[in-house]
């Protein structure tokens, strides 16, 4: 049994993602960002908008009816760009977001596209009780913090939050992944595939311009898209 | 201002407590059942020393479950046989099917009697919402199963949203048999916001305590699994956890009949446009599956049930047609599901509907299978095997 109530982590997701969402809109109105009486003020906001009344229970337990297994990844997603939107400091490094999102879009499109590719191997199994799932996830965590990334602490939080029967899943993979971080994960991954993609296309597009005798030199910087491709290509 | 690296200390640490909770959650895990196979499955509980008799005369009378005008409408009926002997069964009913005043129904029958128990409101919209604290637009397919602790199950499945996709699983315990519940608890069964679980048929007991409780998957792809519960003998879940089966797409409402010998034989509503009843195989008590294949019977995307009698053979229940459930049949198997014979009608009536039939074999080698009539209400039918027998090998002399 849990020691944790299981909607502690609920809460904080969704008041987490309503002040940074409240913090982003008083930012736009002001034109700067909120002052701090302002932060503390939309923070008591996202707390009481939790306990709306909507239909037979409050905000929070409809969203969490919906959403059952926030994923600690997730979490320390909103968490990040709270302390950023409140401090204007980043909590992690560029290095750290990118394990942390190739990490739940590898997972994620194992289990969620499990279904489509057969079932003769089924991933969500192995994250029932102590199986599979912990040791990978503990192997991937343990190789992260070897090398210095944070992504790893939020592995090892995701165990702990496991540990504790913290969401309603009693299956680890829910602790590290849900559909939505997936989606962000499969949508900043492919962005940022598709402008480095770009980016080469571009240089080459570039080198090749610059051998070919008499034609028109592209001062386009490179690793950016050219404004105008050469003649004879 | 961008954060620093994890400095050394803070690595070191962190991999110690990473290591500390992987062990604590394997180490957490040594008193429950392992997670594998069982070492065998049966099909109920064993119930109460009864006697068994022999029939030699053929015994068939029908009944009502549901009372006439008790609900406009009567649904997917499943009968458990009790440790005591008694049938207990399950409904839902209300206006129409998906409508917000849909109940759960139970009513028991003891051998003997004349009638049904009046049925029982178990859970309604407004009471699920309230146990759950969750919003529930609406109730569904419920079963009810025994274990050897002495507990009744109620699983039952709630909708929050849209159609029977918007679905999640919840159960309920009773320590007197089912004349009182416990509250309920949502079971978290699948990776999609834990939606689209839904359940229909009866489960099996494994030797190690673990119950198998035949489940399925319907949001965008429709497949089978078996829920594996733990149960405690205090009325608690203990643990559960679920295995999904390989399969084609489409095939859902898994019935699982066990043979002995470590095999155990499911049946599959199809949904697909081949339209025919399939079978798959397990050979190590329900744990891994076979892929499916087709039997000889149609299926117009229905329920069915199947059991395995005393005698060995298996007597099926389904809609004897590739579309519509205007005809509901039986139909036996002498060679663990490989052939069927088909058997005697007990409904037939042209735009009418007759399905999602629930057998039960009782300790006296009664046969009991309980249907939904028209929609309207859920009947009950008892034959004995002489009867069976009597008109599988006449079948035209029961047809309506």
């Amino acid at each position: 049994m849990s020691i944790l109530p299981t909607t502690l982590l609920h809460p904080l997701a969704l008041a987490g993602a309503l002040w940074v969402l409240l913090l982003w809109i008083a930012g736009k109105g002001l034109g700067r960002p909120a002052p701090r009486r302002w932060q503390a003020g939309l923070g008591a906001l996202a707390i009481a908008l939790l306990f709306v009344p909507v239909g037979p229970v409050s905000l929070g337990r409809w969203v969490e009816s919906f959403y059952p297994n926030p994923s600690l990844p997730g979490i320390a997603f909103v968490l990040a760009l709270l302390w950023r939107s409140l401090l204007q400091r980043d909590l992690r490094r560029p290095a750290d977001l990118r394990a942390l999102l190739a990490f739940t879009a590898v997972a994620g499109s194992l289990l969620y596209l499990n279904p489509l590719w057969g079932r003769a191997v089924d991933f969500y199994y192995f994250g029932w009780r102590s199986g599979p799932a912990i040791w990978t996830i503990t192997a991937v965590a343990l190789f992260l913090l070897a090398v210095g990334n944070r992504a790893g602490l939020v592995l090892t939080a995701a165990l702990g939050a496991f540990a504790l029967s913290a969401l309603e899943s009693d299956n680890a993979w829910d602790y590290v992944v849900d559909p939505a971080i997936w989606l962000v994960s499969l949508g900043t991954l492919g962005f940022r595939a598709l402008a480095a993609v770009r980016g080469r296309w571009a240089e080459r597009s570039a080198r090749a311009a610059a051998l070919v005798p008499g034609a028109e030199r592209d001062t386009t910087p490179v690793g950016s898209v050219p404004r105008s491709a050469p003649a004879d290509l | 201002m961008e954060a620093r690296p994890l400095a050394m200390t803070g690595r070191l640490l962190a991999a110690a407590a990473t290591l500390l909770i992987a062990l604590a959650a394997t180490l957490s895990d040594s008193g429950e059942v392992p997670s594998q196979a069982p070492e065998a499955v049966i099909a109920q509980v064993e119930a109460a020393p009864g006697r068994t008799v022999t029939e030699t005369l053929p015994f068939h009378r029908e009944r009502w479950l549901s009372p006439a005008g008790y609900t406009r409408s009567a649904h997917c009926s499943m009968v458990s046989l009790l440790p005591g002997g008694d049938l207990i069964a399950a409904w839902y009913g209300g206006q129409r099917e998906g409508s917000g005043d849909v109940a759960v129904f139970t009513a028991r029958w003891a051998p003997g009697d004349e009638a049904w128990s009046e049925p029982q409101r178990v859970i309604d919209r407004e009471q699920a919402e309230l146990e759950l604290d969750r919003p529930v637009k609406k109730l569904g397919n419920t079963v009810v199963f025994p274990d050897r602790h002495g507990t009744l199950w109620m699983v039952y499945v709630s909708v929050m949203v849209g159609g029977w996709s918007g679905c999640s699983l919840n159960v309920k315990a009773s320590r007197d048999n089912g004349r009182t519940w416990g509250d309920s608890r949502r079971l978290s069964l699948n990776p999609y916001m834990n939606l689209s679980s839904l359940v229909r048929s009866r489960p099996v007991y494994a030797s190690d305590g673990r119950i198998g409780l035949p489940i399925y998957h319907e949001m965008a792809l429709k497949y089978p699994q078996v829920l594996w519960l733990d149960p405690e003998p205090g009325g608690q879940l203990r643990d559960y956890e679920l295995r999904s089966l390989p399969s084609e797409s489409e095939l859902l409402q898994p019935v699982l009949v066990p043979l002995g010998q470590d095999r155990v034989l499911m049946l599959l509503r199809d949904g697909r446009p081949e339209r025919t009843l399939r079978a798959a195989f397990s050979r190590d008590n329900g744990w891994t599956w076979s892929p499916t294949a087709q039997t000889s019977l149609p299926n117009p995307d229905a329920a069915v049930d199947a059991v395995r009698l005393r005698d060995g053979r298996i007597l099926l229940a389904y809609n004897d047609a590739a579309a519509g459930r205007d005809s509901l049949r039986l139909a036996v198997s002498t060679d663990a599901g490989s052939t069927w014979q088909p058997g005697p009608v007990l409904e037939h009536e042209p735009k009418r509907e007759f399905s999602y039939p629930s057998i039960v074999e009782d300790a006296r080698g009664r046969i009991h299978v309980t249907y939904t009539w028209r929609r309207e209400r859920i009947k009950h039918v008892e034959f004995n095997a002489a009867w069976l027998d009597q008109a599988t090998r006449t079948p035209a002399l029961v047809q309506r």
